[in-house]
């Protein structure tokens, strides 16, 4: 109860903190204003084509309708304004733990060109707080290279006006671990960051969406850095925070040694079970518990089956509806568009559906395997135990 | 007006989604009564309840196209899984082979394996066996009917295995059925 209470206190500090610092002013120093941006380039085709308006406000974009706005209609749910009966809305909002917020991109103009192409070639997780991760999409270099011409900013490398050492005071003291994590430095605190969750979520998903730090010096130069800082957008609070603070800040940020985070070892295959696994045991553990949001059944009305079936994020069609024994026993389209067994082996004899689900794992230990795109796109890898259960129900022969 | 009332109280009824429906992916469905009916009687034809699918559906006629054909290959595998002797089954053929050409379907193994299966009972058995035979050896046999018509075009091992195929991935193994003299001849052989 008294932690409650001083959580609550804590939070109620911080969000009128603004109010009280603001007076602070940056003696003898200019204002901070972001870099102006250099010749940004129309991509607007792509923003379409990758359909990035399902997760993610686009600016001068319309929003996905609902039944393809992923984040939108899970908000909804959680909100209580879903057009669906109180049972369900409870049942769901018990469920929906993924894809409650994604970052707007009207705050990626504060992002390095050259990190946006190499994130969306390869993205990997910068945001800890979120459950999903940006897909891994079927890009190509060139398209990268448009679409973050489009989103970010060329900016002039700027040197480091600030006190770093000031810096990680103003950094405990504003309790900025409370949101962010800052992997590899010695100011990152990540049991406060952990109890930052149930404080700070209230606040629309600010916990969520903040970035770990140790990405921010790719992602952005110093004064960017400092200008986000002092006037930032979308799910960062303006805390009020004086030029000189910012700077100093920013010079911690951009220059405090980070040690190298522990390699996260790809988790190891297991062995099939001795035991008859059915199919209603790997539906209901695997195939409708996650498979089934963008491997469905076609159709729907005015709905789709999902990108994994009907097409979407920039993937053709694949055709695969993992809903129904019958769907998934019916394989799904290959490249050339012509229907395959999803349980065709590879080369190293794994069967293809188990090669996807293993690949995720691969990814989620910052690694990639050719070919094979890992499963579920952009969500956290399946348990390798309900993998084994999927390997197991082939290698028997599918049963029902 | 009484008529009306109760009308409106039946599809509030039919159409109240099961506590067992899962998000993913339902949110239409879920909205919108004529399609949550028609995913009812879709998932009755799944788990083999043919003549409740069929009644499910019985009198109702929906303004959608894509429903109303999805409605139709309810109907269809009603037909032919629920058939008698003296059914004329050659509409399902029809309707299959419309599914197989169209552009929606083309690429749907379930209308290759269903027009497979319509072939068979209509005694066009080399259609038949050329379709499944191909499915087969793709490893794209969706369920155990496909698996019991190729059985029964079968022979010797070819037949034995397809039939155990059949009865692994069975839900009612007795759709398995064959003749029995030639599954005890092959059990005894091997």
């Amino acid at each position: 109860m008294l932690s409650r209470a001083c959580a609550i206190a804590a939070l109620i500090a911080w969000t009128v903190a603004p109010a009280c610092s603001s007076e602070r002013a940056a003696p003898g120093d200019p204002p901070l204003a972001p870099p102006a941006r250099l010749d940004r380039i129309d991509a607007s085709d792509l923003v379409a084509k990758f359909e990035c308006a399902r997760c993610h406000e686009v600016p001068k974009i319309a929003a996905a309708p609902r039944e393809k706005h992923c984040v939108g209609c899970h908000q909804e749910i959680h909100a209580g304004s879903f057009p669906v009966g109180a049972a369900d809305l409870a049942r769901w909002q018990q469920r929906i733990t993924s894809l409650r917020w994604a970052p707007s991109l009207a705050g990626a103009d504060r992002l390095r060109r050259t990190w946006i192409r190499d994130y969306l070639l390869a993205p990997h997780d910068v945001r800890p707080g979120l459950i999903a991760q940006m897909p891994r999409l079927a890009i190509t270099a060139a398209e990268a290279e448009r679409l973050a011409a489009h989103l970010g900013s060329d900016q002039p490398a700027s040197e480091s006006a600030g006190d770093p050492a000031r810096g990680a005071a103003l950094y405990r003291s504003l309790a900025c671990a409370r949101c962010h994590r800052f992997t590899g430095a010695a100011v990152d605190d990540a049991a406060l960051h952990a109890s930052g969750r149930d404080q700070v979520d209230p606040l629309g998903g600010s916990w969520a969406l903040a970035p770990d730090l140790r990405h921010a010096r790719a992602r952005m130069d110093d004064a960017q850095i400092a200008a986000w800082i002092v006037a930032p957008r979308g799910a960062m609070p303006r805390l009020g925070i004086a030029d000189d603070d910012a700077r100093a800040l920013a010079a911690l940020i951009a220059t405090t040694p980070l040690a190298e985070p522990p390699p996260r070892a790809p988790a190891v295959r297991l062995p099939v079970l001795a035991r008859i696994v059915g199919w209603d045991e790997v539906e209901a553990k695997v195939f409708k518990h996650v498979c089934w949001h963008c491997h469905a059944v076609p159709d729907y009305g005015r709905g789709d089956g999902g990108p994994g079936n009907s097409g979407g994020f920039g993937f053709a069609p694949r055709g695969l509806d993992l809903s129904t024994y019958t769907g998934i026993s019916a394989g799904s389209l290959d490249d050339a568009g012509e229907p395959r067994s999803v349980f065709g082996k590879l080369e190293d004899g794994t069967p293809r559906l188990v090669a996807h689900l293993l690949a995720r794992h691969t990814e989620e230990a910052g690694g990639s395997v050719p070919g094979i795109r890992g499963m579920p796109l952009g969500l956290p890898a399946i348990p390798i135990e309900d993998i084994q259960l999927v390997e197991t129900w082939i290698s028997q022969g599918r049963p029902r | 007006m009484l008529k009306t009332t109760l009308l409106v109280f039946l599809t509030a009824l039919i159409a109240t989604p099961s506590s067992s429906d899962a998000c993913g992916n339902e949110v239409e469905r879920t909205v919108e009564d004529d399609i949550r009916l028609v995913m009812r009687a879709e998932k009755q034809l799944e788990s083999g309840s043919y003549r409740q699918a069929g009644k499910t559906l019985k009198g109702w006629r929906f303004s959608n196209a894509k429903l109303r054909e999805r409605t139709v290959d309810v109907r269809a595998v009603v037909a032919l899984r629920l058939r008698t002797t003296k059914d004329d089954l050659t509409w399902v053929v029809d309707h299959f082979k419309a599914r197989t050409e169209s552009k929606a379907g083309e690429k749907d193994i379930r209308f290759r394996a269903m027009l497979a299966e319509a072939y068979f009972a209509t005694g066009k058995t080399e259609e038949a066996r050329t379709i499944l035979a191909d499915l087969n050896k793709r490893d794209l046999m969706p369920d155990e009917y496909a698996y019991v018509t190729l059985a029964k075009l079968s022979s010797g091992t070819e037949r034995y295995e397809l039939w155990r195929t059949c009865r692994t991935k069975a839900k009612n193994k007795d759709v398995c059925e064959l003749p029995k003299e030639t599954v005890s001849a092959k059990r005894t052989a091997s």
